[in-house]
């Protein structure tokens, strides 16, 4: 685990990018202690994905265009090169179906401190892409 | 080479002359077109933008006994539905295809109403039983328009809406233009859409984009662009959201330009999903879904396995529909076709996809829709 600041260092809704142990890591605080952890990679084109826009995922609860709402629930980054949105959750993209997703990693907050788990036997070993 | 039934899905049938129209409409509009008697009629198409040099018929099409091309059935049936084995033809107008183009859009409903009692009582039901009418929307008025597919859309061998110029200056997919999908839907026609449609002076818009073509060249080697846009704009805009079973059918629009669109659609949604969040799908698998397109005219490669190749690429054996554009200039016989397709792809280019589109016959369910792009680089 790797220590990579207060929580306080991290305002709510927004994106930080942080060195750790030689990775660029985005940390993600949402609402509360919810803080996520993502490598600075997009799996698109290789671009800097956490130094994109974050906000919740705009969504259509009646299908059509009317009416567009927002999924607070789900923090979305949006790609700084393309554009390219992926769940902050999970990494995944948030497109029908997404395969691809941004490689992450465990976090939270331990006494005030946010951690981040990016030892090989914690981090999700999956590809950062997909075939 | 394919030697089985023919399924058409463009053919141009014309009236003689515009007269034809007139005992179809009623007298206020009569009157209104004759001038009350006087010397020109009003015209029920206005001029295309940019002459073809050669004329937009074949030269042979057109009929001893006088007429426009398109105009006889017994020609059409000797140069057509006979020598090519067609089992059924979709009519498709002749100048009357751009019924939307007329400015004044009340005369647009009534030619349209007109054009269709004409087209069912000549060509249908005194016609040839392989041919089959699509009903003509002048689409300036949806509601209006809407209101004919339920009409005109009733009898029994009327088997499409056909679109083509966009009468209010917007793509298809626009919400304004969703009361005739409805109808559509309801009558369980699909909607045709046919290319060329924004080729007329009185649309006061370019049919292609960054202007206006000078040239006929210019302009017929861009039709395609104005179908590319209806497409985009319907899948956009959620059309087959919320007409999940709407057909689609575009016309004459050629086929090569099918990959390049779809394969930047699905990347560019990937950026844009947010303005979009209501699409539950990539834009390619609604086309896969929803639309089929005509052959005509098959883009000449300079070698025959290239357009192939790239057709492959997106299954185009199932999403293909023989079309001959009888009787223009750029007509693309059965044969023709046949040389230039894969084998293995005749029966359903010729037959069977035009068979599951229209629900003419049971047909063999094809396996899903292929995988949007894939997430790679």
């Amino acid at each position: 685990m790797i220590e990579v600041g207060s929580l306080d260092d991290f305002p709510p809704r927004t994106v930080t990018v942080v060195p750790a142990a030689g990775v660029e890591v985005g940390i993600v605080r949402w609402d509360g202690d919810d803080v996520y952890a993502l490598r600075n990679v997009c799996p698109h084109a290789l671009g800097p994905v956490c130094a994109g826009r974050l906000g919740p995922k705009i969504v259509a609860p009646r299908g059509d265009p009317m009416g567009l709402d927002v999924d607070e629930s789900c923090p979305v980054i949006a790609c700084a090169w393309h554009g390219w949105e992926f769940d902050v959750r999970t990494g995944q993209a948030v497109w029908p179906d997404g395969r691809m997703r941004v490689k992450t990693y465990p976090a939270r907050v331990v006494r005030g401190r946010v951690v981040v788990a990016l030892d090989r036997t914690d981090v999700d070993p999956g590809p950062a892409v997909e075939p | 080479m394919y030697t089985g039934p023919v399924i058409d899905l463009d053919i141009h049938h014309d009236w003689r002359s515009p007269d034809e129209l007139l005992p179809y409409l009623s007298s206020g509009w009569r009157e209104y077109v004759t001038r009350s008697g006087g010397r020109q009629h009003i015209p029920f198409i206005p001029s295309e933008i940019h002459p073809n040099p050669g004329g937009v018929f074949r030269d042979d099409a057109f009929p001893a006994e006088g007429g426009a091309a398109g105009s006889s059935l017994e020609l059409m049936r000797e140069q057509l539905l006979d020598p090519y084995r067609v089992e059924r033809g979709l009519l498709t107008y002749g100048a009357g295809t751009y019924v939307a183009a007329i400015a004044n859009p009340y005369f647009a409903a009534e030619a349209a109403r007109a054009a269709n009692d004409w087209s069912i009582d000549r060509w249908l039901d005194d016609g040839d039983s392989r041919l089959y009418g699509t009903v003509l929307v002048a689409n300036q008025l949806p509601e209006e328009g809407a209101k004919e597919i339920r009409r005109a859309g009733a009898h029994p061998r009327m088997a499409a809406a056909l679109l083509a110029t966009n009468g209010i200056g917007k793509p298809f997919g626009h919400p304004l233009f969703h009361p005739i999908y409805e109808a559509a839907v309801e009558m369980d026609l699909p909607v045709a859409i046919h290319a060329a449609g924004e080729s007329f002076a009185s649309m006061r818009v370019s049919p292609v984009g960054s202007g206006v073509p000078s040239l006929y060249l210019e302009h017929h080697t861009l039709v395609p662009q104005g179908v590319m846009t209806h497409l985009v704009s319907m899948i956009v805009h959620g059309v087959f959201e919320r007409f999940p079973t709407l057909r689609v059918l575009l016309m004459e629009a050629g086929v090569a330009w099918i990959p390049a669109v779809l394969w930047r659609f699905d990347m560019d949604y990937r950026g844009l999903r947010r303005e979009t969040p209501w699409l539950r799908r990539h834009p390619s698998e609604y086309f896969y879904e929803h639309v089929r397109i005509t052959t005509q005219p098959l883009e000449l490669a300079p070698r025959r396995e290239q357009l192939i190749d790239l057709l492959r690429i997106v299954e185009a054996d199932r999403v293909l529909c023989f079309s001959s554009d009888y009787p223009h200039w750029d007509t693309d016989e059965a044969t023709y076709v046949a040389r230039h397709l894969p084998v293995e792809w005749h029966a359903k280019v010729f037959r069977e996809n035009a068979l599951e589109l229209f629900g003419w016959a049971d047909v063999r369910p094809e396996p899903a829709a292929p995988q949007a792009a894939a997430e790679t680089r």
